[in-house]
């Protein structure tokens, strides 16, 4: 389905409630459209992992729905999985082979992809995050920012529409942030819609069509991203225009 | 740490086809317990650092990462020299050491160390997808049973090894930072040691398990395609001799 008025995802009246009572998300009424960049912030426990982790279907609400295209979900798990690819916080928990083709490959053989295929598509994974070289290297034993640019291949090799990136700075030093960045606009150039969650507004920004902040599990803000920045810092996000004037300065990208 | 950690070669073992891989594993394993002289251990140790060097596995790292399981050798020495089974079902008594017992708790701790070896020429020169095949392939013909999930289990045990092995290492030099050492008990120790490992295995199973969701991972997976060749069988024929020669 390419009806451009349907959102390519939608949630209506997302909630989620753990075990324990603790309302973790509430409400959440969003639509994402293609070609979107879309930064979510919020600080730490506001909702926002478990927020997308209910986008792929890695998690079933408590109330409300996840729409793709207009269909809940549910209908095809295994389809919106491929479709919505997910890059984890902590990188290390997302590998899965013992070397890093073996771990680009991992998806495409989920999906029962011929060998030949599957070996085609890793080259091309590997070559659009620039770790050809690393192939058959041992993927614990690469940097951080080499394990990030990994678990974008292992997406990448889904051939997603979405990719949801969780904290992809964390824990990484400037030019592994630099690498990640350039990584992630210039996969929303090639036509990826892309969702950030991140609260360094100041890295990112700039490139981000829409700004969303959750707030104890409740979407607080949404907008373009100059008209609702003065609102950020009521949230417990820093507010990263002090000197400046434009968002579009807000990247780390010169 | 690299024990049990799958290294990357382009060796005759790292080619070889995962089902005879995993036969020559239960042959050795199977020849070190029935290896009761001097001559048969140093046959089969013999074999399997053979292994190592034509996998050109980093023997020096491996051996060093072996330091983790000297306590366990120490334990199987001592309990098999010092303690005699009376009744396996009711009870176990300290009995004085003899030689008997003494070389009694060498042979275990011996063939310990064979089949710690073995395996560590196995997951060095395997695969998680080629384990995995291979676990499938050799349950095929055992009706009512989930194959692929089975597999799938047992390759995931393995790479968990050497993640608690990780783990334990990161866990245990955080405590050492904060002089651990200092706690003279060691049962406490032991504890503070346990209760954090265990919270963590079971935190990284369900991201692993979180993350193979979110890729899509399902129980019809692309299909293995194994190919055998002339060497394959040659290793395969040397184990079986080996399995005889410690059978006789």
């Amino acid at each position: 389905m390419s009806d451009n008025s349907v959102p390519l995802l939608e949630t209506q009246s997302l909630t989620h409630v753990f075990a324990d009572k603790a309302v973790a998300i509430k409400n959440i009424n969003l639509k994402v459209n293609r070609g979107d960049f879309i930064i979510i912030a919020g600080a730490n426990g506001s909702g926002k992992t478990v927020f997308v982790r209910h986008l792929n279907g890695l998690l079933t609400p408590s109330k409300g729905k996840v729409l793709i295209d207009g269909v809940p979900i549910q209908k095809n798990i295994a389809v919106t999985r491929r479709r919505v690819g997910l890059i984890f916080q902590d990188s290390n928990t997302q590998i899965i082979g013992q070397t890093v083709a073996e771990d680009v490959a991992f998806g495409p053989l989920n999906l029962t992809l011929p060998v030949v295929e599957v070996k085609r598509i890793v080259q091309d994974a590997l070559a659009a995050v620039g770790l050809t070289e690393h192939a058959n290297r041992n993927p614990h034993t690469l940097s951080s920012g080499q394990k990030k640019r990994l678990a974008i291949a292992g997406v990448l090799a889904m051939r997603p529409d979405i990719i949801i990136f969780d904290e992809p700075f964390t824990g990484l030093d400037y030019p592994g942030v630099i690498q990640i960045l350039q990584q992630l606009v210039d996969l929303h150039q090639a036509g990826y819609t892309i969702i950030l969650i991140t609260h360094e507004l100041e890295k990112a920004l700039a490139h981000a069509n829409r700004l969303i902040v959750l707030d104890q599990g409740e979407l607080v803000v949404e907008g373009s991203p100059a008209a609702v920045i003065h609102l950020v810092s009521e949230y417990g996000v820093r507010m990263p225009l002090e000197h400046v004037e434009k968002t579009s300065s807000l990247t780390w990208l010169r | 740490m690299i024990l049990f950690h799958y290294i990357h070669k382009n060796s005759l073992l790292h080619r070889m086809d995962g089902r005879l891989k995993l036969l020559c594993l239960l042959l050795v394993s199977l020849s070190a317990s029935f290896a009761s002289v001097w001559w048969q251990y140093l046959l089969l140790m013999s074999l399997l650092i053979v292994s190592m060097v034509i996998a050109r596995l980093p023997i020096t790292d491996l051996i060093n990462d072996l330091r983790y399981f000297a306590v366990v050798l120490v334990f199987v020495l001592l309990v098999n020299t010092f303690i005699a089974c009376v009744d396996p079902t009711t009870s176990l008594t300290l009995k004085p050491v003899s030689m008997p017992s003494f070389h009694r708790g060498w042979h275990f701790a011996g063939r310990l160390v064979l089949v710690i070896l073995a395996c560590i020429v196995m997951t060095g020169t395997t695969s998680l997808t080629t384990m995995k095949n291979t676990f499938e392939w050799y349950l095929q013909p055992i009706p009512y049973i989930p194959k692929a999930r089975i597999a799938t289990m047992m390759s995931l045990s393995i790479v968990f090894v050497p993640l608690t092995l990780d783990c334990y290492t990161e866990t245990s030099n955080a405590q050492k930072s904060r002089c651990v050492e200092l706690q003279k008990n060691p049962v406490k120790r032991a504890i503070l040691l346990t209760l954090p490992l265990v919270y963590r295995a079971l935190q990284q199973t369900d991201e692993i398990v979180y993350a193979m969701q979110s890729r899509c991972y399902s129980e019809s997976r692309t299909q293995a395609e194994f190919q055998t060749g002339k060497t394959d069988w040659l290793v395969l024929v040397t184990c079986v001799m080996s399995f005889l020669a410690c059978l006789l």
